[in-house]
């Protein structure tokens, strides 16, 4: 198990052995040895063809989609940038790529600071953790289309929960759903509730990994809790946060399923039709398959760059352990 | 810090717990009411507040819409496959890579990392048209044979080997076993804790894929629950919510059993995480 502790942070130098093998030099080092090699073949052969048919062939035939006017039928033309001039320019695709970013600026900033406000707390807590945990992951693991169609009863104006609730305080109710203002904030607070608990569970897990040694010499030192938090547990968490930050921009920019349930047709005046959103669209209401692809193309790379850039922060600040997956439940 | 003002500190910390927490799981709990109201509640307080006794009416109305048991039982299968053949493929696969040697194998690297970077929703249009070609559209096939492969759970399992002492398995080839019998014997035991990890994963990500199971298989035969309840949207007489509640508590609920046990399990397992190293 690699930690903070036992292995120095490199900032600034390049990595020396290749990223992949940071073991020692082993004599056999080149080569699967012996019996191992046909074996190794053996067992990586289904999921090397099934990984390279589904996803590598099919991505490179999404992008030849994206270049014709596919619909279904046999015959097929080529219709060159057709497809990229409706993705960069019909009013609708820049309306689902300023909704998105919309999204994007709206979930990123709340859920990350809730999410690590909430592991400073949990912390502290020696006993119940366990109950704080469940109950903040419920909503992640409620599949994304449920939990868009509580929020949509919840939400109704005339008998939903939240009007009723809010009566009682006499506030007047209030249309949330059909509103271009309060529908995306519906969306965004919707995609918050479902993916926070998830952050709080990483972070809690990267706060633990921080040696107790150094708390206790902040201390020693005369440190408050303030001051331990901002001088030694924000600046050593920063790169947690930023590589988090990179893969909820992710989740919330491609979350589909919620938005759908939630708001079948795309909110008032569309408001609700993020990237995934349109693509969607081309493909159920007008089965057009080639203007999809392009769009999907344009979101493929967005997503590609942010991974990109996701695998260069955590490459180069975050020290995964060996059992971050298992910190995760 | 004082016995008195950390106790203070202490009971201040459960307090603000507990109210977000309360405040996560609400629209969960506010579910479970609805589903248990009655169509008065349900007209006249939106089934926050249940006046009559609750009724099991809603379950029972829901268990006998006809596909739903279709549904369920469609997703119940498709995540039983997708656990045994990823487990499978991927615990043996990330094996060989932990290999020494493994590293070098740059082409299968090359393999491996894109196939990460690509997310699912990319390559869905082609499996449609893929499928559509081969005529398996609306086939248990096609929604489950392009979820088998997953470059994560390789790279998952090969990391979770890297961690096992060399020794042991080199023990292993001095005693002459079988490079299947290593794997079998020596090293997958030591991984029970990430296997189970992997598992619940698999399950919580076949359970709510949406995107794949709508363009395969979108009639009623072939639904799974995630498309199914998202049908449930739309505007639905208030009376009727009893009901559909009940059906998306129903959907829902082995998810969140399997979160309550999971964590139990884990938690107990590595009490007092704070005071080591990892």
């Amino acid at each position: 198990m690699t930690a903070l502790g036992t292995r120095p942070l490199r900032s600034g130098t390049r990595a020396v052995a290749p990223p992949m093998d940071r073991r020692p030099r082993h004599p056999h080092a080149d080569r699967w040895v012996g019996d191992e090699r046909r074996w190794s073949r053996l067992v990586l052969a289904p999921s090397m063809i099934g990984l390279v048919i589904f996803y590598q062939i099919a991505a490179f035939g999404m992008v030849l989609v994206s270049v014709s006017d596919y619909r279904g039928a046999p015959e097929v033309d080529l219709v060159g940038w057709d497809n990229y001039a409706f993705a960069f320019g019909a009013a609708s695709s820049r309306a689902a790529l300023v909704n998105t970013l919309r999204l994007v600026a709206m979930v990123v900033p709340t859920s990350l600071v809730l999410g690590f406000t909430l592991a400073l707390l949990l912390r502290r807590v020696r006993r119940g953790g366990w109950f704080y945990r469940s109950a903040l992951l419920f909503p992640a693991v409620t599949m994304p289309t449920a939990a868009g169609v509580i929020w949509q009863w919840m939400l109704r104006p005339d008998d939903g929960v939240v009007n009723l609730g809010l009566g009682l305080f006499g506030v007047e109710p209030h249309a949330w759903l059909s509103n271009p203002t309060s529908a995306p904030i519906a969306v965004a607070a919707m995609t918050c509730w479902q993916y926070t608990g998830i952050l709080v569970v990483i972070f809690l897990a990267a706060l633990r990994r921080i040696p107790a040694d150094v708390h206790e010499a902040a201390v020693v030192d005369g440190a408050g809790i303030w001051q331990q938090t901002t001088r030694i547990t924000l600046p050593l968490m920063a790169p947690t946060v930023a590589v988090n930050a990179v893969i909820m921009t992710l989740v919330s920019g491609l979350s589909l399923g919620s938005i759908v349930a939630l708001t079948p047709n795309g909110g008032p005046r569309g408001a609700n039709r993020t990237l995934g959103f349109e693509i969607h669209r081309q493909l159920f209401d007008t089965a057009r398959f080639g203007r999809a692809a392009a769009l999907t193309t344009v979101l493929l790379v967005l997503v590609m760059a942010l991974g990109g850039s996701q695998l260069w922060l955590s490459r180069r600040f975050v020290n995964y352990g060996d059992d971050d997956r298992s910190g995760m439940l | 810090m004082s016995r008195l003002r950390r106790r203070f500190v202490d009971v201040s910390t459960h307090a603000a717990l507990l109210v977000v927490a309360l405040t996560f799981v609400a629209p969960l709990l506010w579910l479970v009411s609805a589903s248990l109201a009655s169509p008065t509640d349900l007209l006249t307080n939106g089934g926050l507040v249940l006046t009559s006794r609750p009724t099991s009416a809603n379950f029972h109305d829901a268990l006998s819409i006809n596909r739903f048991g279709r549904s369920y039982a469609n997703t119940i299968g498709v995540a039983v496959i997708r656990v045994v053949v990823q487990v499978a493929l991927c615990s043996i696969g990330g094996y060989a890579l932990s290999r020494p040697g493994a590293g070098r194998r740059t082409a299968v690297l090359a393999i491996l990392l894109s196939a990460q970077a690509i997310p699912s929703f990319a390559p869905a249009v082609s499996w449609m048209i893929m499928f559509g070609r081969i005529g398996l559209s609306n086939s248990y096939t096609a929604l489950v044979v392009p979820t088998l492969f997953s470059a994560f759970g390789l790279l998952f399992f090969r990391q979770t080997f890297l961690t096992l002492p060399r020794e042991i398995v080199e023990a292993a080839v001095v005693d002459g076993a079988s490079p299947t019998r290593r794997f079998w014997h020596v090293a997958l035991p030591h991984a029970r804790p990430q296997l189970a990890v992997f598992i619940v994963l698999v399950v919580i990500d076949s359970w709510s894929d949406y995107l794949w199971p709508l363009l395969i298989a979108n009639d009623s035969d072939h639904r799974t629950l995630s498309v199914a309840i998202r049908l449930l949207a739309g505007r639905s007489p208030a009376d009727q919510l009893g009901v559909r509640a009940a059906t998306t508590l129903l959907a829902i609920l082995p998810l969140l059993v399997l979160v309550v046990v999971g964590l139990r399990f884990v938690h107990d397992d590595n009490h007092d995480q704070s005071t080591r190293v990892a």
